[in-house]
């Protein structure tokens, strides 16, 4: 997406008309193999929809998990290497809409972190909550006019029932980003 | 903790083999069915507001 070079090697494993399929390998105190994948959800505004996922796969158990935290203390190269797949989906697919949303904004894991909280939240927002999409967010934030020469980017704040898509603005608070290629 | 135990308790992966147990185990699966639902139920009620 903004050509990074201290990238991994991802190797695509899996193409269909729904799913498209990468691994790579983060490599620290543990060898740790990563998975991306871009899953068709429905159309959207007359195009393809495809939701991102993102997670460390546990080959002994064989489960797939977004919740770990590995400690590979590689964090910018891992979300530098998913970033770099994505150009890859457009080309793949065309005229689709990228959708990105953090794991940590479901109500559920709010509630759940609620629940055991450690941060002292109070009945004020819950600091866990929101931190996956933070980083999409800055990163969209920081490159912001260099990629809008490519994409377009939307967002929702995602209020009470309402989920009001609007072209992305800097520093604004989104829990949803959208992804659009400029010329497909 | 040094780096020579740290190397004692990394894991060998068989990058050979990577690929086809990578592919054996999760291709064709999805694998975040709880973030395709979300994705669903966010665009149950989700519109543009293009102006």
């Amino acid at each position: 997406m903004k050509n990074f070079r201290d990238v991994y090697n991802t190797h695509e494993f899996h193409i269909a008309n729904d799913l498209l399929q990468f691994y790579f390998l983060s490599e620290g105190d543990k060898n740790i193999v990563k998975v991306v994948q871009y899953q068709y959800v429905k159309d959207f505004d007359g195009r393809p929809l495809f939701n991102l996922g993102f997670g460390d796969f546990d080959m002994e158990s064989g489960a797939v998990s977004d919740e770990e935290l590995s400690n590979n203390k590689d964090h910018y190269k891992v979300f530098h290497t998913v970033l770099n797949t994505v150009p890859r989906l457009f080309d793949a697919y065309g005229n689709i809409i990228l959708m990105a949303q953090g794991s940590d904004s479901k109500k559920e894991y709010i509630d759940n972190c609620r629940a055991s909280c450690s941060k002292k939240c109070g009945p004020g927002p819950c600091k866990n909550a929101h931190r996956r999409i933070k980083i999409y967010r800055s990163f969209v934030d920081k490159y912001f006019e260099e990629l809008s020469e490519t994409y377009i980017f939307m967002g929702s704040e995602g209020v009470g029932n309402q989920n009001f898509m609007e072209f992305y603005q800097k520093g604004k608070k989104y829990n949803t980003v959208l992804v659009m290629k400029k010329n497909p | 903790m040094n780096k020579a135990k740290n190397k004692e308790k990394m894991v060998t992966v068989p990058e050979a083999g990577l690929v086809a147990l990578v592919a054996f185990r999760l291709k064709g699966v999805a694998l975040f069915p709880e973030k395709l639902e979300m994705a669903k139920e966010f665009l149950k009620t989700a519109k543009l507001k293009k102006a």
